[in-house]
């Protein structure tokens, strides 16, 4: 029974070939590797500028991350500094973007267990969510707003209120859904022992993100490696021992609850100091790295410059699914399931095949 | 009703989610469950070496009769991916080309018209 490359289900092309007996999967093939397109062997043969732009056009889903880790990095080279204010900003743009993101999961996986009555709220919350965004940054997408040194932009006071009044409605709004969602006897029944795969397997396997935290592995850059205002301000990640659908779905709905929290604070808090940053005409040589937390976990960018251009450039991604990963998930389970299933590893193949 | 099907060629999935938004909130778009029930076929993406055969069968087969929309830059040539895209591929039949890097949602919804438009002008 296959599924893809090209179906409305799948954000990117992936195909699954299930065998069936029983009503049961008993063999899952993947096949991945369309989305392949060399962005970091691509980024030496460019200027640095030019090389950054592709880096935050790498994922759309996760841009500000990407241009966030090749920002830091290139940081990192030229010895930059950011105010406390351009942190706040860039924490504000990389929870939303979480929070976004994971909101866009969490509402796939009620489709797919078919409460899309249940899923209407969240893609709401998203909906809004995308507005602040977009008043934050100035795009619905925002590959621009990270830059070295700071942002592209800065926030006036007139957004400022706007967003501070807009995430702590949606703060309240997202909290009653998710009281809601936690011990819904449907969605428990529907969900729980589904798809489940094992912390040894999670650790194995190299997962990592949501998807690791909802198999136990309490694993998160933003407090095992603090960066930005993060290590200021605490952080503890959302972790969930399950390791199955439900426990997955609750890691998302948990996630985007305190990515809200957390921008909103970042808000309140904004320092005065300027936040402005450019691309720097010059990047000295040398090597530099960065980690960032992405929505779908580490993402890591190493660089090397030889003063003129990139000479190496390495991109760490998340996986969310590979040919042993797909097994652990479907093996067993029943096909009714299968949608559920893909759906709760939320996978993200922009960056997994960059 | 218009029942849209999305071909993504290897995208960085932002112009996806536009389109995603897009038919979300336009009562007027659906999705088609595959190309042959499509009213317009959207692709997005560069078209990857390893999407090349797919899509490229997938666009000849229903490209004449089905009329499609190259969203986004890389869609059209490749850009900032390296070269690419429809421009890669002239004997393609394209419609209609969205610019934008993500494209703007409400640019989509009005091309999607325009390219049932041209394809139905064409026919006449």
């Amino acid at each position: 029974m296959p599924l893809g490359p090209f179906h409305p289900g799948l954000l990117a092309p992936q195909a699954f070939v299930f065998r069936v007996t029983d009503e049961h999967i008993v063999d899952v093939e993947y096949q991945n590797g369309v989305n392949e397109r060399n962005c970091a062997e691509r980024m030496v043969r460019l200027d640095p500028a030019s090389a950054f732009f592709l880096a935050s056009r790498v994922c759309g889903e996760c841009s500000f991350a990407h241009a966030a880790a090749f920002s830091t990095a290139v940081e990192q080279l030229c010895g930059l500094t950011l105010s406390r204010r351009a942190q706040q900003l860039r924490v504000v743009a990389a929870e939303l973007e979480r929070s976004i993101a994971h909101l866009r999961g969490s509402a796939g996986v009620l489709e797919a267990a078919g409460m899309t009555v249940r899923a209407r709220p969240l893609l709401a919350v998203r909906s809004e969510l995308i507005g602040l965004f977009e008043r934050l940054t100035g795009a619905r997408i925002a590959a621009d707003y990270c830059v070295p040194g700071g942002l592209s932009r800065d926030l006036g006071q007139l957004q400022r209120k706007e967003i501070l009044t807009g995430l702590s409605g949606l703060e309240r709004t997202l909290y009653t859904e998710v009281d809601l969602l936690i011990d819904h006897q449907l969605l428990l029944l529907r969900t729980i022992d589904v798809g489940t795969i094992l912390r040894a397997a999670a650790e194995q396997l190299g997962v990592r993100g949501p998807l690791a935290r909802s198999a136990g592995v309490a694993r998160d850059t933003r407090s095992d490696m603090p960066y930005w205002i993060y290590g200021e301000y605490g952080f503890s990640p959302v972790v969930q021992e399950g390791g199955d659908v439900y426990a997955r779905l609750v890691v998302l709905l948990l996630e985007a609850y305190e990515s809200i929290k957390l921008a909103e604070r970042c808000v309140r808090e904004l320092d005065d100091a300027p936040s402005r940053g450019t691309f720097p005409a010059e990047v000295p040589s040398g090597s530099a790295s960065a980690t960032i937390e992405g929505p779908r976990g580490r993402i890591r960018y190493a660089i090397e410059s030889d003063g003129t251009r990139l000479t190496t450039v390495r991109i760490d991604t998340p996986r969310q699914f590979d040919r042993l990963l797909v097994r652990t998930f479907f093996s067993g389970a029943a096909i009714d399931n299968a949608a559920l299933i893909a759906a709760s590893a939320y996978p993200c193949i922009a960056c997994a095949e960059c | 009703m218009i029942r849209i099907f999305r071909v993504n060629s290897g995208s960085c999935g932002a112009c996806d989610l536009e389109i995603i938004a897009t038919v979300e909130a336009t009562p007027e778009l659906a999705w088609a469950v595959s190309p042959a029930e499509a009213d317009a076929l959207l692709l997005t993406g560069p078209i990857t070496a390893a999407a090349r055969a797919t899509v490229l069968g997938l666009l000849r087969e229903y490209g004449e009769r089905i009329p499609v929309v190259a969203v986004g830059r890389c869609a059209i040539d490749g850009a900032p991916f390296g070269r690419g895209g429809v421009a890669a591929h002239p004997d393609l039949k394209i419609a209609v080309r969205i610019q934008g890097c993500p494209v703007a949602p409400k640019t989509i919804v009005a091309a999607v018209r325009t390219a049932l438009e041209r394809q139905r002008e064409g026919i006449q």
